[in-house]
């Protein structure tokens, strides 16, 4: 009796419902947990993202499970999915991020906009590779956002293309953003002379309030005339900036930048991270993804530090080609390397205002391109 | 020989399309495209492959529809700056003389 009761306990516990891949999950999970925490990379996404991977992968909690009537009760992770599934949570984000975001070095210098274009190199690349090593046109244009260095907008495209693939696409574009101070230097000394790297930039002009308070507004009608897909992230983003630049909406600007991106954050990374099971995620896929991922971020340096380059020659050296690899939107860690790679040729010279022009264009420009990626394959 | 008449329907077609490409949607860019390359709005299922070259175009695509829209939009913001500068310029001037 007593056996028997052992036993029933043993085979109602999670223990032995585990199996080889859920084990390995739980495993990666930890290590996730351990660079966000011990390395501190990205630890504000990739935390809930590696702790969701691991409640996700304890067999039979039920958290991701999906209720089978209306009258049935589905799993807590599987509700909070439903903010990415319907491309709620990174909509959210970039209003969190326009709030954050000052656009005045841009409004400076507009022509920072092409660099910005030419920093998603990498998304039109990875997209043909991937295609040609067996990935279908939705699965490759998901993949090939990762190039655009933007974390809600590759969720955001990936989350209406591929879905099944979102785990791994979540996972390998935070993973390379943090990784931005080792990945992008090399490519810079590699792109650039000595020469051009010590170029000293004339100071921006200054920008005024109007200025600053109309480009939101330009911006939106703009682009969501011309793209009306992306109007879910350029309008969101554009209206946390209009929060943030007319000064007549602060508790708004502060909730949004503060308390809103914050609680969506824990949402987004913790229930991206239950996605990531391992029967899912554990496939040569998940290889590949990681491999074009990395292509597609070191060709979207390129293509931005390749236009920063014709920009220095058309001013005649008046630009410094470091600006160019903040083209990829990773705001604004890519920025800060070209501030350091800049004072690392030349002390005294200080890029980050510079890139931050392009840093920003390269939001907009991930934002375009995914929003063409959604017309062609939608 | 083919007849550019309107009556051509390939004519035709092409005319409409070029008059979607001059109302400057992106969508309209589209609608080319698939006019061009059936093939690249035909939804995929279970894992269909794209040829190189139509990918290609795709790419090729994506690149310069995202150069045009961030360069009309470099543009729009300069001339908005430009505009802007010169009320505000012109507004002080109003009030200066309106001090003195």
């Amino acid at each position: 009796m007593f056996i028997d009761a052992i036993t029933k306990l043993w085979q109602d516990s999670g223990f032995a419902a585990l199996t080889v891949e859920s084990l390995i999950m739980i495993i990666l999970a930890c290590v996730l947990i351990y660079l966000a925490i011990g390395a501190k990379f990205e630890p504000l996404l990739l935390l809930p993202i590696a702790f969701g991977m691991l409640l996700a992968n304890l067999p039979l909690t039920g958290l991701m499970s999906v209720p089978s009537n209306s009258e049935e009760v589905g799993g807590l992770l599987y509700y909070l999915y439903l903010g990415v599934k319907k491309g709620i949570y990174p909509s959210l984000i970039f209003l969190g991020i326009g709030a954050m975001t000052d656009f005045g070095p841009l409004i400076a210098r507009p022509s920072s906009m092409i660099i910005g274009a030419g920093a998603q190199l990498g998304i039109a690349i990875a997209f043909v590779i991937a295609n040609l090593i067996g990935f279908s046109p939705e699965e490759a244009a998901s993949i090939g956002i990762i190039g655009g260095a933007d974390g809600p907008t590759a969720i955001y495209l990936t989350s209406r293309l591929a879905v099944d693939l979102l785990p791994s696409i979540a996972i390998a574009a935070y993973s390379y953003m943090a990784l931005i101070p080792l990945i992008q230097p090399p490519l810079m000394r590699l792109l650039t002379t000595k020469k051009e790297r010590e170029i000293h930039m004339e100071q921006l002009r200054t920008v005024s309030k109007l200025e600053k308070i109309c480009f939101p507004i330009v911006v939106s009608v703009l682009c969501i005339l011309l793209l009306p897909s992306v109007a879910p992230l350029i309008g969101m983003l554009m209206l946390g900036n209009l929060f943030k630049e007319s000064g007549v909406v602060e508790r708004l600007s502060d909730t949004v930048q503060n308390a809103l991106i914050n609680i969506v954050t824990i949402f987004l990374g913790v229930t991206v991270g239950a996605t990531a099971v391992g029967t899912e995620f554990l496939k040569p896929k998940t290889l590949g993804i990681i491999f074009l991922g990395l292509a597609a971020f070191m060709f979207s340096t390129v293509g931005g530090l390749l236009i920063a380059k014709f920009l220095c020659w058309i001013t005649k050296g008046k630009i410094n080609p470091l600006i160019g690899s903040a083209g990829v939107s990773a705001v604004p860690m890519a920025a800060r390397v070209s501030q350091v790679e800049g004072q690392k040729a030349r002390p005294g010279n200080y890029l980050l205002m510079f890139a931050m022009g392009p840093n920003v264009a390269g939001v907009i420009g991930s934002a375009v391109a995914a929003g063409i990626l959604l017309s062609l394959f939608g | 020989m083919v007849c550019y008449s309107f009556n051509n329907v390939f004519f035709r077609l092409a005319v409409v399309k070029l008059f979607q490409v001059l109302s400057l949607r992106v969508e309209s860019f589209l609608e080319v495209l698939y006019f061009f390359i059936p093939k690249a709005n035909k939804k995929t299922e279970g894992g269909e492959i794209m040829p190189l070259s139509e990918s290609l175009l795709i790419a090729l695509f994506t690149m310069s529809t995202v150069f045009v829209v961030l360069g009309i939009l470099s543009v729009i913001v300069r001339l908005f700056s430009l505009l802007i500068s010169f009320v505000e310029k012109r507004k002080e001037k109003t009030s200066s003389i309106n001090n003195n």
